[in-house]
């Protein structure tokens, strides 16, 4: 049996978190959400890593008339990647107990 | 989970993430304190003071003779030998004698004065430590000197430089320099990753972030934000080159360090 988990990092953190609870969302409405923690030049990096990881997934939403421009993506988390926040998410909050406390 | 994970991190890492912004905005500041100054003080400017008097012509005369002197100063055959002889505005194109003319400027000040005529001679040039700047100030004032007809007291100020204060003309300028340095990166910045990087990064990466920067670009339009709009090509100017950055080799070690740190 594996004993390591996969860590996520702070961004990758945030990003499920916004997608576990929004549903699909768009790039720049993940930036807005996150009120600061997450930059236009840093996200779609992340988002390509987490898509390389299995954490997240995204479909080309194509404009509809009479918006005009190139189509723009829209990101959702998978089974795996939900499944990772979630360890990730009690681990924390084991971390931050008392009884994990009386370990040190 | 921020604070286990930043906790793992080396303090000099933990330490520069969390305050980049404190680091990185005082460094710009500081690069345009250097900056700004040194634009608007390279002058280099000398002023000569000349009194004439006249023990053969009246007044009227040596206003006239002083006038006269002024105009053969200014004309293009005196401004023709002045730069060729110092060797000036080698690297103006254009018509020089008419960029030295705006460079100096020659005030006669004769109302006040009973029997004198004052000629104040002022030249600036756009540069630092001209040596040829008394020299030609020097052979100016020697037009006056040399007449037989005047006696003149000089009296010279060392060659000094003047801050002068950002006009109109100088405040359009480095608004035009800022907006072309902003657009020569917007121009060619969407051709990059083009040359670079492989189809899937662009379809991935730089395509949403395009599509972003076309979505907030129109609104700001349509709602009539000028200013938005300037501020949105910085902001994804700055993303696009951080989103190029990442995905480059410095970003993937960037990344590899970052892992092992956590």
């Amino acid at each position: 049996m594996n004993n390591e988990f996969p860590k996520l990092s702070r961004k990758e953190f945030k990003i499920l978190e916004l997608l576990i609870a929004n549903g699909e969302m768009f790039g720049l409405e993940m930036v807005s959400a996150s009120e600061g923690e997450l930059k236009r030049g840093t996200i779609y990096v992340t988002l390509q890593r987490m898509g390389d990881k299995g954490y997240t997934e995204s479909r080309e939403e194509p404009r509809t008339f009479p918006e005009i421009g190139i189509p723009r993506r829209k990101y959702s988390a998978t089974g795996l990647g939900e499944k990772v926040f979630q360890t990730n998410l009690r681990a924390i909050e084991f971390f931050n107990t008392g009884f994990a406390l009386e370990g040190n | 989970m921020n604070e286990s994970t930043t906790n793992n991190q080396p303090p000099i890492f933990r330490f520069l993430v969390k305050h980049k912004w404190r680091i990185i905005l005082p460094l710009i500041f500081v690069g345009f304190y250097f900056a700004l100054p040194r634009y608007f003080a390279d002058i280099t400017a000398v002023q000569q003071n000349l009194f004439i008097k006249s023990s053969t012509l009246n007044k009227s005369e040596l206003d006239k003779k002083v006038a006269a002197i002024k105009d053969e100063v200014l004309s293009d055959v005196f401004l023709e030998s002045l730069i060729s002889e110092f060797n000036l505005l080698e690297k103006i194109n254009g018509s020089k004698t008419d960029y030295l003319r705006k460079r100096m400027d020659i005030w006669i000040r004769g109302e006040n004065y009973k029997n004198e005529t004052a000629v104040q001679i002022w030249i600036n040039f756009k540069e630092k430590d001209n040596p040829n700047i008394t020299a030609v100030a020097d052979k100016i004032a020697a037009r006056f000197e040399n007449n037989p007809e005047l006696q003149v007291n000089k009296y010279v100020t060392e060659p000094y430089y003047p801050v002068v204060a950002p006009n109109a003309q100088m405040l359009a300028d480095f608004f035009i320099q800022g907006l072309l340095l902003i657009s020569i990166p917007l121009i060619f910045l969407w051709e990059i990753p083009n040359m670079f990087y492989s189809p899937k990064t662009k379809r991935m990466i730089f395509e949403p972030l395009k599509a972003d920067w076309q979505e907030e670009l129109t609104d700001a339009k349509l709602r009539g934000e000028t200013w938005k709009v300037l501020q949105i090509n910085i902001r994804y100017s700055f993303a696009f080159l951080a989103s190029m950055i990442q995905k480059s080799p410095i970003g993937d070690l960037f990344e590899f360090f970052s892992k092992v740190a956590r």
